[in-house]
């Protein structure tokens, strides 16, 4: 097993179709940013087929062709989500501070790819399109936990990423769970990179932006996140079991389109492009209706 | 695929200890024979039912262990529905939207296993929920209505087990209200005793179920009652949403008994025994086990 501090899941520019692990060569590019702007992507390749157990270096490199998540859609089971997470955000709406996380989830499904796959309003949605973007950080496990204390909780997790918690606010209204509102197709983009948890050992110091059409339109530093890594996965764990692969997202800052007077909605054409400092860079998605 | 019988289990055989899928050689209640201790045995598939290519082997084996009657890997996804029937339909307008939820694959179990309440659950309103359980067979989006059950491969018995008190039902009100944590736990999400096909289902909106809680009635209905039926939770779930083959539907659970509804002590502990029984599908069995020890999250 070789140590890495970032990974990419891919598929490679010689037009594979089995997706493979890679550690970018550039330790400090922003593969997420690069793809879009039509760069070279240089990666170590590794001998595994997960991030899970991405192996060892085989001493070959490969060029990145197209960017998909860091896990896959049969890896990462259902996703979990924290809901209000963020204070600054729980101002906003005019809510108070949670004591105990807000859980809810999105189903395997959902979990899109980085750009150039689109982030997707439905077919059914298209005249509505109350679609919004919320830039989330993301926690990936790594080793299988279940009752695990806030003290030990960091030991289970893999690595940490970038997801957009794409949602639809009219169905979000229209009933108390958020669970048909949020689960669309591709309603859960992930990634570009996993970061090695070793990289960020305080999630809390880290910077994560959102913007729409080359517009700020979220911005916050990690330490206004109310319940912390350790915090989440231990709360989450308890009584349930989060095999590895597992996704946890969680929460989204002040800042989101529904906030915004008028609203500003994603609608076809828009770009949102969510960066998280600490290595895990830019992931972009354009918006499409689905045809 | 036509020489599948209609009624398949999912069991670790004695003669090996491998898992197999089967088709249960004794007729009857799987789950009441099971639970009587009836040694039962099934000519093994070999695959899954849902697969087209698998064929009905000569080989039978004895069932040591009754699982859910699909793997985890196979569902993948568990769509739930929050409550959707009324004791009086006609006085009920027929709801254009519907809570969805998901339960994750952890909380799969089979006819027997316990269901273990969790030390963060002890104490909060932990609740049986008898639900019609759908299993895709084809995959699906945007679909009709009039093709939803085309879709359908078939039905078993479900207990979507909540903890009432965590979904801020009743108890401590949790902001936002989601129930993420109070569906999610390892075995509340007891599926079984058998997987029957469709094809022996004429009508899925006129079968009996019930919940029994050591012997005494809590709920009594009929999926008649149901305000959204089958098909259309099918064609609504489906709204650009990709239903695969292979995920299956709670489809809802009806409303306890008044009796129950009224009574302080409702609520499941450790040793009960809760019977779902969904008519043609068989009799569900788990046995309550409360968690023991300190609590590991300070949340």
């Amino acid at each position: 097993m070789s140590s890495w501090s970032r990974l990419v899941r891919f598929l490679p520019a010689d037009a594979g179709t089995t997706p493979l692990i890679g550690e970018p060569v550039d330790a400090a590019l922003d593969v997420g940013l690069a793809i879009y702007e039509g760069k070279q992507v240089e990666v170590e390749l590794f001998d595994g087929s997960s991030v899970l157990s991405p192996g060892t270096k085989t001493g070959e490199k490969a060029i990145v062709g197209k960017l998909l998540s860091p896990v896959s859609e049969e890896e990462v089971g259902t996703i979990r989500c924290v809901g209000l997470n963020y204070r600054l955000h729980a101002k906003e709406l005019n809510l108070v501070i949670p004591d105990v996380p807000t859980i809810f989830m999105k189903p395997a499904e959902s979990l899109a790819n980085p750009y150039p796959d689109p982030i997707v309003i439905p077919k059914f949605l298209a005249e509505h399109s109350t679609t919004d973007y919320e830039s989330e950080f993301g926690i990936i496990i790594g080793k299988a936990c279940k009752n695990v204390s806030e003290a030990e909780a960091l030991d289970y997790v893999l690595g940490y990423t970038a997801c957009n918690d794409v949602s639809n606010r009219k169905t979000q209204m229209e009933q108390s769970q958020w669970g048909f509102s949020k689960g669309f197709d591709k309603a859960c983009p992930c990634g570009p990179v996993i970061v090695n948890k070793s990289q960020i050992p305080d999630a809390s110091k880290l910077f994560m932006t959102g913007h729409k059409n080359g517009k700020l339109m979220q911005t916050s530093q990690l330490d206004d996140m109310i319940f912390t890594v350790a915090q989440m996965v231990s709360f989450i764990s308890q009584g349930t079991t989060l095999k590895p692969g597992t996704l946890i997202i969680t929460g989204t800052p002040h800042g989101i389109g529904h906030s915004h007077s008028p609203p500003e909605y994603l609608v076809e054409g828009d770009e949102y492009h969510v960066n998280v400092s600490g290595g895990i860079g830019t992931l972009i998605n354009k918006t499409e209706v689905e045809k | 695929m036509s020489d599948i019988p209609t009624r398949t289990i999912r069991f670790i055989a004695s003669e090996d200890g491998k898992t197999y899928y089967g088709a249960p050689v004794q007729t009857g209640d799987l789950g009441l024979l099971y639970h009587s201790g009836t040694k039962l045995s099934a000519r093994v598939l070999s695959g899954s039912p849902l697969s087209p290519s698998t064929k009905l082997t000569s080989r039978i084996l004895s069932v040591k262990k009754l699982l859910s009657p699909l793997a985890p890997a196979e569902i993948q996804t568990i769509r739930g529905m929050g409550a959707q029937y009324a004791a009086d339909k006609s006085a009920v307008p027929k709801p254009k939207f519907f809570n969805l939820f998901y339960k994750p694959l952890n909380t799969i179990a089979g006819p027997e296993d316990p269901i273990v309440i969790p030390q963060a659950a002890v104490g909060w309103d932990n609740d049986y929920e008898v639900e019609l359980c759908v299993v895709l067979g084809k995959e699906g989006k945007d679909i009709p209505v009039e093709k939803a059950l085309e879709h359908v491969f078939g039905y078993c018995v479900v207990n979507d087990v909540t903890s009432r008190g965590l979904a801020g039902i009743t108890g401590r009100a949790i902001q936002g209200n989601q129930w993420g944590q109070a569906k999610s736990a390892d075995s509340w999400c007891p599926l079984g005793p058998v997987l029957v096909s469709a094809k022996e289902i004429n009508d899925p909106q006129k079968l009996a179920l019930k919940t029994t809680v050591n012997g005494a009635l809590k709920q009594s209905s009929n999926t008649s009652e149901m305000l959204l039926s089958v098909a259309e939770l099918i064609s609504m779930m489906s709204a650009g949403t990709t239903l695969e083959k292979g995920s299956i539907i709670l489809t809802g659970s009806p409303l306890p008994l008044k009796s129950v509804v009224n009574d302080t002590n409702r609520w499941l502990v450790h040793g009960d025994e809760v019977r779902c029984e969904v008519e043609g599908l068989g009799t569900l069995i788990n046995k309550i086990v409360e968690e023991r020890g300190p609590r590991k999250s300070k949340l």
